[in-house]
């Protein structure tokens, strides 16, 4: 039985991620106007995907630029083919990072990122503000202002840490506690802490909830109240911060 | 009313009036036990939603180096929602309180139900 819906309900990073975490085969079909795509996955991540003019990755990247649209996922559906070697995580970031890079290249977006370096605004100034809240997190490990796409505008980190990769994950993780909440009508979220045996990793939407403060720390050493005031505290500065 | 059953409702009476919800679930999405003091609450829709939850949190919690995933507190306008696996981690405990509850009691109260609820889980 195939699972039907449209993109702008789930999101389409959302449904390749809970697709992969299935683990089984699948075959989703992506309808936008004429447009149709259809990728394969097998044994948790995407090996195929086929559009009318092309196949491979490259069909992945441009779908993945698409918010409206419907949807059609049936497993069980053995790929016809594979052109696709890399990992599926690696895909979705690559492929937000061109839809990103993509946004960047309209006339408005230009005209507001030069705005804003010749206002000198951001970066360097919410860079300054992590770097404070890494002083006041004991345990501290790292910090990020991440968008809902998985990219980090903003990091600071205490030693070798891949921010990126934790910035990319965890927004992945954010965004199906999100939606669970949201079908479960359990209210807005304000944080969302993740508890491991290594760290605590607390996620806390800024204001226009297109993006979120992310704060690891060290299980041992870490303060989960501490982190939660914290949090609070530099969200509302973060949020102040943000370009407009 | 079997074991399980037992110390969930042990831990709703300690809970009071700041008790919403409590589910024990498998991997698999599906209740084993539980209880809601709302009448239309989903219990069906939350254990399958929140056992996704915590397979990707354990995936992304290893796969950033982070370690085992021991439980996930989510923090609305409305409740606080806490998950935690049990045991070997087939299973997880689901527990919605208000806002209202104080936090840091709920989590230690969680801490002295768990195993006795992992030891409850019929085999």
């Amino acid at each position: 039985m195939a699972i039907q819906g449209h993109l702008r309900d789930v999101g389409l990073p959302n449904l390749i991620q809970l697709t992969c975490q299935m683990g089984a085969s699948a075959q989703l079909t992506l309808r936008r106007d004429e447009q149709e795509a259809v990728l394969y996955f097998d044994q948790g991540t995407i090996v195929h995907a086929i559009s009318a003019d092309q196949e491979g990755k490259e069909v992945v990247y441009q779908v993945l630029h698409w918010e409206e649209g419907e949807f059609s996922l049936e497993t069980g559906i053995p790929p016809p083919a594979r052109t696709i070697e890399t990992p599926w995580s690696a895909l979705l970031v690559e492929g937000l990072q061109r839809r990103d890079e993509t946004r960047w290249e309209t006339p408005d977006a230009q005209q507001i990122q030069i705005e804003q370096q010749e206002e000198g605004e951001m970066p360097e100034n919410m860079n300054d503000i992590l770097k404070e809240l890494s002083g006041q997190v004991p345990g501290f490990i790292a910090t990020a202002v991440v968008g809902m796409d998985g990219l980090g505008i903003a990091e600071y980190a205490a030693g070798p840490v891949n921010v990126e990769s934790i910035n990319a994950q965890m927004t992945l993780l954010f965004k199906l506690v999100d939606g669970a909440v949201d079908k479960l009508k359990a209210g807005v979220i304000e944080d969302y802490l993740l508890t491991t045996d290594k760290a605590y990793l607390l996620i806390r939407p800024l204001s226009d909830r297109n993006y979120y403060l992310g704060i690891a720390a060290d299980r041992k050493s870490g303060n989960v109240g501490n982190m939660r005031l914290n949090s609070r505290i530099y969200a509302e500065r973060l949020s102040k911060a943000m370009p407009k | 009313m079997n074991q399980l059953e037992q110390l969930l409702q042990q831990v709703r009476t300690e809970l009071g009036a700041d008790f919403v919800s409590t589910d024990v679930v498998g991997l698999d999405g599906l209740s084993i036990a539980g209880g809601s003091v709302v009448a239309d609450f989903d219990s069906t829709a939350a254990s399958a939603r929140f056992a996704m939850v915590m397979k990707l949190a354990a995936n992304v919690a290893s796969k950033i180096g982070m370690g085992a995933v021991e439980d996930s507190l989510v923090t609305t306008d409305q409740a606080y929602i806490i998950t935690r696996f049990l045991g070997d981690g087939s299973y997880f405990w689901g527990l919605a309180v208000t806002r209202n509850a104080t936090l840091g009691m709920v989590r230690t109260l969680m801490n002295e139900y768990a195993d006795q609820l992992w030891k409850a889980i019929p085999r």
